[in-house]
């Protein structure tokens, strides 16, 4: 049921590639972001404690549209979903722009929630590029689409260094190049074929069958039951810590260097090892998840998180930030890959699928 | 055994990523405020609480 030909798309490679490119972009700007966001709000005149906000708005956006996404895809199909993300982004970008023009800060947190909101609906391109990929294809493009993060990894940190002082007013390059990302993206996927609308009344759509195949017709249960199974509770937890471990100390992590009077560069260089761990592994943190199972990966994760505090804890020299959030990076990953593997037991689905979601998420 | 249909699949995922957006923007915002008004160290300290909080729900569930 899963090996019937594609009609619509004439070149699978080509839309694998720009939807692989498109994921690249959309991380890209996370990383862009991540490294530019809490200094571009010291730059405002923020406390430290209001720089970190800008990271926390961009997540909570992030949240916030993750919620009526699913809605949003279905309606308005891939492309109208991902078109609003673009629009969210160029807003936001614009905004960003507009702070540091005024100097007003209230306009930045609102352009880090709108670059967040894009952020939401831009993890699809990653589920797209697999749902619009053939069967024989599909590891190939789990890989391209791995290579995403990689790529945003040295990208983000690269492009905040070459355009933070671009324009005479610091930052505002930057956030310029933000929308430049949200264009691209735009551009991608007016060329991308996506699969036709899904109709409400639809069963099974097309895609999702060639992209996940099940043993037999459903008995289906509510979200809510689903989501109350102590399975899915642990492995959540799980992936939630993780991030939120990893998300406090890299949002602080370059305001503090500031503050310990390192250059801007060694502070995006530090951001952009701690980026290249976190999605370096994801190459083989599944296999690894195989071999020996979902919690001791998890848990390995756990025990580097602790080694990188006690790095981060002794000192402030370059190697304890540098060291300290690479094995930060290593850690989400093992611990992050893990959780929402052990999320896809909870909603038993066939290893083919299991395999593939759990691939999926070890990219976000 | 029991099969998920796609839609489903994805209001599981939107739960999850909800939740954990949520948390970590949350999370992202108290640490910006314990880092300004405790400091570096003290902050590493919270997140050590997170880290055996971690580590003891694996434990625990192991």
């Amino acid at each position: 049921m899963i090996a019937e030909k594609i009609s619509w798309s004439s070149s699978p490679y080509w839309n694998i590639c720009l939807l692989a490119f498109a994921w690249a972009l959309t991380l890209s700007t996370s990383t862009l972001l991540t490294t530019v966001g809490p200094l571009s709000a010291t730059s405002l005149g923020a406390s430290k404690s209001l720089a970190a906000f800008t990271v926390g708005v961009f997540l909570i956006g992030a949240a916030l549209s993750s919620v009526p996404s699913g809605w949003i895809f279905k309606r308005y199909g891939r492309f109208g979903g991902f078109a609003l993300g673009c629009l969210c982004q160029v807003i936001g970008s614009a905004l960003g722009t507009l702070a540091m023009f005024t100097d007003e800060i209230f306009w930045l947190y609102l352009g880090c929630l709108s670059i967040g909101l894009a952020q939401g609906l831009g993890q699809f391109y990653r589920f797209s590029a697999v749902e619009i990929t053939p069967v024989d294809f599909k590891s190939r493009a789990i890989t391209y689409v791995l290579s995403g993060g990689v790529i945003a990894a040295f990208v983000g940190p690269t492009v905040a260094n070459f355009t933070v002082n671009l324009v005479s007013k610091d930052y505002v390059g930057t956030y310029l190049v933000v929308a430049l990302f949200a264009g691209l993206n735009l551009l991608v996927i007016c060329l991308v074929r996506f699969p036709p609308a899904k109709g409400r009344d639809e069963k099974q759509s097309p895609s999702s069958s060639r992209s996940i195949s099940f043993r037999e017709a459903p008995e289906t249960r509510s979200t809510w039951t689903i989501c109350s199974q102590p399975l899915f509770v642990i492995s959540c937890t799980i992936a939630t810590l993780a991030h939120t471990i990893m998300v406090m100390i890299m949002s602080n992590v370059s305001v503090d260097m500031n503050h310990n009077g390192y250059s801007f560069s060694n502070s995006s260089l530090t951001l952009e090892l701690h980026f290249v761990a976190m999605f370096g592994p994801g190459f083989f943190t599944g296999k690894l998840i195989q071999k020996h199972g979902s919690f001791v990966v998890a848990l390995i994760g756990g025990l580097i998180f602790a080694g990188s505090s006690v790095v981060l804890a002794i000192g402030t020299e370059l190697w304890n930030y540098i060291v300290g959030m690479i094995l930060v990076g290593i850690a989400w990953n093992f611990s992050f890959s893990a959780g929402t593997v052990m999320l896809t037991s909870s909603y038993r689905v066939r290893w083919r699928c299991c395999r593939f979601v759990g691939l999926r998420d070890i990219l976000c | 055994m029991f099969s998920l249909q796609p839609d489903e699949a994805t209001a599981v995922q939107a739960v999850n990523d909800f939740v954990l957006f949520s948390v970590a923007g949350a999370g992202s915002l108290l640490s910006g405020a314990i880092y300004a008004a405790y400091g570096w160290l003290v902050l590493i300290y919270v997140v050590s609480v997170l880290v055996s909080v971690l580590l003891e729900v694996l434990l625990v569930d192991d």
